[in-house]
């Protein structure tokens, strides 16, 4: 008791001690009110040109007289048409006005996700624990929210603005400053702790209604690996964990302009670790923490026999599992296309097309292939295999065609299938939901895509790299394995190596620790009852005639 | 007076109903789960096999003695497919009966 009290005084020690600087440095100023976001230096054509020509400083350049020449037009023109530059500036803030709208509600579609989380995972737990998944579920909203609040955004988007600048939202340059680490070699973000100061933006808070609903994203997908035995304390602890560090830590270094995000720029390794929507960034990541903590706290009781079998824990109701897949599918919509952080970005019509087709190839080779297997198909594992799909394209679906997402999305649902065989049989660790299959597997799987798939019709100049010229093709973007990259295949499989490795082995040292000191697992007749009562004093179906009393 | 227990196949419980409407006051049903001379329910989920209790329905019904064969005929008859685990019916005395509204003996 007494080293909880002082573990919990030394944590929030740390916290203020690191965030007492950064909020009180200067930086350029914030803007609330959003008059100042958007204006002429923002319209820009649908190849990324800008209208606005700026003064090249760099004298030694050797284009530097034609850019002075187009400079002088520029402001020859400018000067001669006041009015124009007044509507530019009206373009301008209208643009950002789309993007912010476009942002904004792909966002409340993936906070819709939660809802379809709560219901599949519910649905194939046993009836016994439904009421104590239900409040999983919640709290993983509740508090992985505020410790995101706190620090994680800082921590991840702290320093976005150095290198991976928002422009489709106004840029955020107020949120410019790594903790750790320097421009190229970025480890840690540090603006916008406690979303005040620098974080106290419009354009900053756009990207943070976007950019949290990620990160509960990954927080609930631990839910389904490690529901119907954990204690509702140990939860909490392992949610505040992904929303402050896990989670914001290799958020910040793809897209919060840290390392990984530079390699191309640093190591020559193509357009340095690409992740679009986030295979690996929030699903590998969150499928990983799950498997650490499932292999901590053991299988659920009476999961293998005496002989060592897996046996059935039947799902109890299918109707949540199939609502539940189907409003991840609607959420994924905006998980994906939204990433684009702006409708001006017309790619977003390909996203949302690859995004689907990856989805009904994932569950129809799953579907199909656990028909061939076991001679009937299963609901739960089409689900599934939907998923899988869709975890798999979130990374590759803006840099790959059609007729790829279709492979991607097929192939995902075999990984998907032996993944759940191969955990339940093989390396024995219980996952009631199969969420590390799901999400750690098929995240890994996704990010490879990339460098095998990747097209190179879109993405040029992603993360700082071939703005003119890539592979000898001017406007050539990301490019994988079969197109003729050999470097962002690399780098795409050392990135999502990196990534599983690191969120297994960090969630792994950190709760090994928690579990040390006090038993992260109920007790084995709660676990026999069911976790409703012995938990929360609450059954998640109550006879009615117990409610009904007159008297 | 008797307590006549039919458990039966749920598919048959509206023909059943529908049959002994005219023999009785009363009918109580309950959804059960039973394992008999046919064996349990065989089910697959997610690639594990497992045997488990077969749905079944358990009709409750109390009577008089003298409608006790006509009953009987009607459950036996209704309620058969000729497949094993078609059900069982077991009778057994009722000592007294009371209608909770009035409180008073149903004769």
């Amino acid at each position: 008791m007494i080293r909880t009290r002082i573990a919990a005084l030394l944590l929030v020690a740390f916290v203020f001690g690191v965030l007492a600087v950064p909020i009180f440095a200067q930086g350029p100023a914030p803007d609330p009110a959003g008059i100042a976001t958007g204006d002429k230096g923002a319209v820009v054509d649908g190849g990324g040109n800008s209208f606005v020509v700026s003064e090249p400083s760099d004298k030694a350049a050797p284009d530097y007289a034609k850019k002075k020449k187009d400079y002088d037009d520029f402001k020859a023109q400018a000067d001669k048409e006041p009015l124009a530059m007044k509507l530019a500036d009206t373009v301008g803030h209208v643009r950002i006005g789309t993007n912010f709208s476009w942002t904004l509600l792909t966002g409340y579609l993936v906070l819709f996700m939660q809802a379809g989380f709560a219901l599949l995972t519910c649905g194939l737990i046993r009836k016994k624990n439904a009421g104590h998944l239900m409040m999983l579920n919640f709290a993983a909203y509740v508090f992985a929210f505020l410790a995101y609040w706190a620090v994680g955004f800082a921590f991840q988007f702290g320093a976005v603005a150095v290198n991976a600048a928002p422009t489709n939202l106004g840029g955020t340059p107020t949120l410019n400053h790594f903790l750790l680490g320097n421009s190229q070699w970025g480890l840690l973000g540090g603006r916008g702790f406690f979303m005040s100061g620098a974080g106290y933006d419009a354009g900053s808070l756009c990207l943070t209604l976007f950019e949290v609903v990620f990160m509960e994203t990954a927080g609930y997908i631990i839910v389904g690996a490690i529901c119907e035995r954990i204690t509702f304390w140990a939860f909490l602890l392992c949610e505040l964990f992904v929303g402050a560090l896990l989670y914001p830590i290799f958020g910040g270094w793809v897209w919060g302009g840290g390392w990984m995000s530079q390699l191309g720029s640093t190591m020559g390794l193509g357009h340095g670790y690409v992740d679009f929507a986030g295979s690996t960034v929030v699903h590998a990541v969150g499928g990983f923490c799950a498997m650490a903590l499932a292999v901590i706290l053991g299988a659920r009781l009476g999961k293998y026999g005496p002989d060592g079998k897996p046996r059935a824990f039947p799902a109890h109701n299918l109707v949540f599992v199939v609502s539940g897949t189907f409003i991840l599918l609607f959420g994924w919509m905006g998980f994906n296309p939204g990433s684009t952080l702006g409708a001006s970005d017309l790619r977003i019509a390909v996203v949302a097309v690859n995004t689907n087709l990856a989805a009904v190839a994932g569950s129809a080779s799953a579907l199909l292939l656990w028909y061939l297997m076991f001679k009937k198909p299963d609901i739960t594992m089409a689900c599934n295999g939907m998923l899988a799909g869709l975890v798999a394209i979130t990374a590759p679906c803006a840099f790959v065609n059609p007729t790829s997402s279709v492979i991607i999305g097929a192939c995902a649902g075999v990984i998907v299938c032996l993944g759940v065989i191969f955990n339940e049989r093989v390396i024995k660790v219980d996952d009631p939901c199969g969420a590390i299959s799901v999400h750690g597997y098929c995240g890994w799987f996704g990010a490879v895509c990339v460098g095998i798939f990747a097209d190179g019709t879109y993405g040029a100049g992603w993360n700082g790299v071939g703005a003119s010229t890539y592979l000898g093709t001017a406007g050539q973007g990301v490019t994988g394995l079969l197109y003729g990259d050999m470097q962002q295949f690399k780098v795409q499989l050392g990135g999502a190596t990196l990534c599983i490795v690191y969120a297994f082995v960090a969630t792994f040292v950190v709760f090994s620790i928690v579990n040390k000191i006090k038993s992260m697992r109920v007790s084995r007749e709660a676990e026999l009852e069911g976790l409703d009562v012995p938990e929360f004093g609450q059954l998640c179906y109550p006879e009615d005639s117990y409610e009904t009393s007159e008297s | 007076m008797k307590l006549i227990q039919c458990i039966v196949r749920p598919g048959k419980l509206d023909d059943l109903v529908n049959a002994l409407r005219q023999f009785t006051t009363g009918i109580t049903a309950r959804e059960i789960r039973t394992w008999g001379t046919e064996g349990g329910w065989h089910g697959t989920y997610r690639g594990v096999e497992y045997d488990t209790l077969m749905p079944r329905v358990l009709l409750d019904i109390v009577t008089d003695d003298t409608w006790v064969d006509d009953i009987i005929r009607i459950v036996a008859e209704t309620g058969r497919t000729g497949e094993s685990g078609d059900g069982s019916i077991h009778v057994m005395p009722v000592d007294e009966s009371y209608h909770v509204r009035t409180g008073f003996m149903d004769s």
